[in-house]
């Protein structure tokens, strides 16, 4: 069972050429018709992350400068997570017309659905870029750190996608589900807030695995290093949920079809 | 040598209602013992092939016939690797390529050109491939300069011309088809009909689900004649679709 989950990677991955350019054709069709061409996406990201970021930093009464770009990275890092989840319930259902049609492997769904959101990401890079620049945050060599931690995050939505996938394929009233828990996440992992705000250390962090996937990168992005502690979280879950999703793909991979 | 062999394939659909697509239900259930919402544990199922066993070897051209419903289009899907058999085995050496919709894969926004990449990956070519086709098929489809337009620009009959165009620009292992393909205006029709007999001719294998016995007949030289999932008739394309025929007179 465990070889064909394998073998399935392998052809899913060997299909780069098809994925890579159906997600490319999907992205080029949101900005076909604008002038700014494909930063035509990030300017509403942009446009929120300054408008709220202004707001915030005078309500906490903390100097822009140092609020803006904290923000604007877990912002960043956020709509990438959000997105690959909130897309991955609809992986299968939406499409139901093409494989019904043609047999893709299993992976090749799960990595066109993933590239996507990480070009996405990497367009909307453009405002990380100038955020920095304007305020001219100093980074270190903490940065090369974003390799690894970007690594980590191919995983990792590789394997909740394919999980979330076949759940919400078989169960369709999680996808409702899984907005509403994305809501609260948000507002519980420090994106918008910042550890220490309050004085008092809020331990209850700790427990979210979401900081520390967010503070992997997040650290490694504003020039300072992320804790051995995120690091442990993350790859330990990383291996259960890798492991976690080779057995449910290879038990369910060839249902799929049938609960269309 | 490209074959396809079956041995008492059957494929059953689990038909799912409201309650055992529901997560809640399925874990209420389950932690009650089934006293609320057994629903969620009762599974119906619609058995869409029984017992299906056939071979046919390079050179071979096979036809499905049988009324609508009768497990075709799931046999192809099967022999596609859409559908996982339920039940038996399956064996298919070669590359198979179903085209049952030419039309997948083409996007209205994108361009011509754009469109014949997409729908040739779709159909297993690599882009160098294509790229090395893509004049060809262009010219085939006669869209001159049409090509680097958005598809939404286009009649109906370029459209077709297209997606046909693509689809017939290679040769096929093993082939399967839903219907003949057909394409467009009288006067793309003569060409459209030698390119997808070249197209034919040049496949290891085929199988097709068609009700025209003209086709069948031309094409063919086996057929399998399906009722309800089950097989039939196996054997000369000639004699099946004669028992067919007079059957359903």
């Amino acid at each position: 069972m465990l070889k064909e989950v394998f073998d399935d990677i392998k052809l899913g991955w060997s299909k780069q050429e098809l994925w890579r350019y159906a997600s490319t054709m999907e992205m080029k069709q949101r900005y076909r018709r604008s002038i700014l061409g494909p930063f035509w996406i990030s300017l509403s990201l942009a446009i929120m992350i300054v408008s709220i970021g202004v707001l915030w930093s005078k309500l906490w009464n903390i100097p822009i400068k140092e609020y803006l770009p904290y923000f604007t990275v877990g912002l960043l890092l956020w709509t990438l997570i959000s997105a690959i989840l909130t897309e991955s319930t609809q992986a299968f259902i939406k499409a139901t017309g093409v494989m019904k049609q043609i047999n893709l492997p299993f992976s090749y769904y799960i990595f066109s659905l993933v590239w996507k959101h990480f070009s996405i990401f990497a367009h909307h890079c453009i405002v990380y870029i100038l955020v920095i620049l304007y305020f001219k945050v100093s980074l270190s060599f903490s940065f090369f750190l974003v390799i690894p931690g970007l690594f980590l995050y191919f995983i990792n939505a590789l394997w909740l996608s394919s999980c979330l996938g076949i759940i919400c394929t078989r169960y369709r009233d999680v996808e409702q589900i899984v907005p509403s828990i994305l809501i609260i996440l948000f507002f519980m992992t420090p994106i918008i807030w910042k550890m220490g705000w309050t004085g008092k250390k809020a331990l209850f962090v700790y427990f979210n695995p979401l900081y520390h996937y967010i503070e992997i990168l997040r650290a490694p992005l504003l020039g300072y290093m992320p804790s051995l502690m995120n690091y442990v979280v993350v790859l330990g879950i990383t291996l259960v949920g890798v492991c976690f999703a080779f057995l449910l793909v290879g038990k369910f991979r060839k249902q799929i079809a049938y609960w269309l | 040598m490209s074959h396809i062999k079956l041995k008492n394939v059957s494929v059953e659909f689990p038909i799912f209602h409201a309650s055992n697509r529901s997560l809640k239900k399925t874990l209420i259930s389950a932690s009650t013992g089934g006293l609320i919402g057994t629903n969620a544990q009762h599974k119906n199922v619609v058995t869409a092939l029984q017992g299906i066993s056939f071979s046919v070897e390079k050179g071979d051209r096979l036809a499905l016939i049988g009324h609508n419903g009768s497990g075709k289009t799931t046999l192809l899907r099967v022999l596609a690797g859409i559908y996982y058999p339920t039940g038996g085995e399956i064996k298919i050496n070669g590359k198979v390529t179903p085209m049952f919709d030419i039309g997948l894969g083409i996007d209205a926004e994108s361009t011509g050109y754009e469109n014949i990449i997409t729908r040739g990956l779709y159909l297993g070519l690599t882009r160098k491939e294509i790229e090395d086709k893509i004049d060809s098929i262009a010219e085939f489809a006669d869209l001159g300069d049409f090509l680097y337009m958005p598809v939404h620009t286009y009649s109906s009959g370029m459209n077709i011309r297209l997606a046909f165009a693509v689809s017939t620009s290679f040769f096929p292992e093993i082939l399967l088809l839903d219907e003949w393909i057909g394409a467009g205006d009288a006067s793309f029709m003569e060409k459209a009909n030698n390119r997808v007999s070249e197209m034919v001719s040049n496949t290891n294998i085929m199988v097709i689900a068609s009700h025209s016995m003209d086709i069948v007949k031309k094409w063919c030289n086996k057929a399998m004649w399906m009722e309800h999932g089950k097989v039939i008739s196996y054997g000369d394309v000639n004699q099946v679709a004669d028992q067919y025929l007079k059957q359903a007179a």
